[in-house]
């Protein structure tokens, strides 16, 4: 069979990248021009399928054999634990909770996030480099600086929040520009205010101005076309969505307060 | 061959095999021949209802296991474990309050390989949590979400959200300390939408806080509604990969 391997050593990224455009562009040729470098599906993928599937099976078995699922006491309404998690994939939603409005963190940002990733093919959409991992040189570079910089960004905001909480310092402000008597309540101005600023306004501000210098960085550095950018804020998401899932489940403990992961102690 | 042995007799070796193999039964089930060469293998895929999403030929650099760690495959064989082992605990569930509870007990108790089947139901609903967000990077940082396959990549989007909230309502289940409150912390979360809040938190529980309206509901989407959306958006999802063409090429 002329090519059950490719070629010579494995392809550069450029040399893929050209196999595959010319691949797309045989379309339109003969059926027997583009048969000339397949091989058949049986036994090529089904072996591989098969040793799939063997595999994940054994070792599921393996791990429902080992290890049990937690049940613990049956629910009771009246008795709240503390700390009160979600399930581990929502924990970085609750731990967005923890820092502005609940409709905010809960609602509007998971919205948002579903709907800007169904909409990434419609920002880069030229297809170019289908079909090779990180289809540019600056690829890489630039998801390692994205995945760093969304990592030490949103650590230095959980520890800030944790040392001087927004409420804090912005309920401060207020009383400070207004020179009035701290009045929290949910019915007055000042509340109201505060709830705007805090849980509103200065986190979107902070999310917004993140992700625009983020761009603006990776454009700067490596002169990013839309494809880059669009791979600096996927992994900036993926970044945030993995830390945060680690932050709620192994550093929020009684009261979901900041703590390291050795000192979380027992759920009450 | 089979015609080389014509004169040896019904009771000659390997004969029994072949008056098999040539009986109406076996014929009316098996209609290919074995698959030992490659015109017989093209027919078992192509003719083959569980087979034949697949094309006949592929490109070998589209079946490298580096290219795409087999990670959308892997998620669908996750989904297939989840219910097999969800109809077995099925037979031993009741989404009562508070028996349900009771029924795991006796489902990690009394019933045989129940604990077994509880805990792969379990570790393949986290595997396949994080298998489908593997997915969804693979496809992303290899380019194969660009035109011609912006719809396939939508299609998946909305699987991830099926996954998600087949965990979320599966999580309920057992009532336990657990499930209740974790329930409770989404469910308020959902409560805090804008302007429509409560009619989302009536709608998602059921009634005013998590209770048996919720429990029921929550069974019905996980067991039923979900697995038959998420079946229905995988179909499109295989197919769309075949008409558009797998990012490989074929």
């Amino acid at each position: 069979m002329a090519a059950t391997k490719p070629q010579g050593a494995t392809p550069s990224r450029r040399e893929m990248i050209d196999r595959l455009a010319e691949q797309r562009g045989q379309a339109q040729v003969s059926v027997s021009r583009r048969r000339a470098n397949t091989v058949q599906v049986w036994p090529h993928l089904m072996i591989r399928q098969f040793i799939a599937t063997v595999v994940i099976t054994l070792n599921t078995l393996l791990l429902g054999v080992l290890i049990n699922a937690p049940l613990v006491e049956i629910a009771n309404p009246e008795k709240t634990p503390n700390p009160s998690k979600a399930p581990w994939y929502f924990l970085n939603l609750q731990e967005l909770l923890l820092h502005m409005n609940p409709a905010l963190a809960g609602v509007i940002i998971p919205s948002v996030a579903l709907g800007a990733l169904a909409a990434i093919p419609y920002i880069d959409n030229k297809p170019e480099g289908t079909g090779v991992w990180f289809y540019s040189n600056k690829g890489i570079p630039v998801l390692i600086f994205s995945f760093l910089y969304t990592l030490i960004a949103e650590i230095a905001l959980v520890l800030i929040d944790a040392a001087l909480p927004a409420k804090q310092w912005i309920g401060g402000l207020i009383r400070g520009v207004f020179g009035v008597p701290k009045d929290d309540s949910a019915a007055s101005f000042q509340g109201q205010l505060l709830e705007a600023l805090s849980g509103w306004f200065f986190p979107i501000g902070v999310i917004v101005m993140l992700a625009l210098v983020l761009g603006f960085l990776v454009r700067l550095i490596w002169k990013a076309n839309k494809s880059e950018i669009v791979i600096a804020m996927f992994t900036g998401f993926v970044a945030s969505y993995v830390l945060l899932t680690i932050i709620g489940t192994a550093f929020r403990g009684h009261s979901m307060s900041l703590l390291w992961p050795w000192a979380l102690g027992e759920t009450s | 061959m089979a015609n080389s042995r014509k004169g040896l007799g019904r009771f000659s070796p390997g004969s029994l095999y072949e008056g098999f193999t040539r009986s109406q039964i076996y014929r009316s089930v098996i209609r290919n021949p074995w698959p030992n060469n490659a015109r017989t293998r093209a027919l078992a895929v192509m003719n083959s209802v569980f087979l034949h999403l697949q094309p006949t030929r592929t490109r070998p650099e589209a079946i490298k296991i580096t290219y795409t760690w087999g990670l959308g495959g892997i998620s669908f064989l996750f989904f297939l474990l989840l219910t097999i082992t969800g109809v077995m605990l099925m037979f031993y569930y009741v989404p009562t309050v508070p028996d349900a509870y009771n029924y795991m007990k006796e489902l990690q108790g009394t019933v045989s390989f129940g604990q077994l089947m509880r805990n792969v139901h379990r570790w393949s609903a986290h595997g396949m949590v994080i298998t489908v967000f593997l997915h969804m990077c693979r496809v992303f940082y290899t380019g194969s979400y660009r035109p011609p396959r912006e719809f396939n990549w939508v299609v998946g989007v909305v699987l991830l959200f099926c996954t998600f909230f087949l965990s979320y309502t599966g999580y309920l289940l057992p009532w336990d300390q657990l499930s209740f409150w974790a329930v409770t912390v989404g469910a308020n979360m959902a409560g805090a939408t804008p302007y429509l809040g409560e009619l989302v938190s009536l709608l998602l529980l059921g009634d005013k806080s998590v209770g048996q309206a919720t429990l029921v509901r929550f069974y019905t989407l996980h067991v039923i509604a979900m697995p038959l959306l998420t079946a229905l958006f995988l179909s499109v999802h295989f197919w769309r990969i075949r008409k558009d063409g797998f990012s490989r090429g074929l």
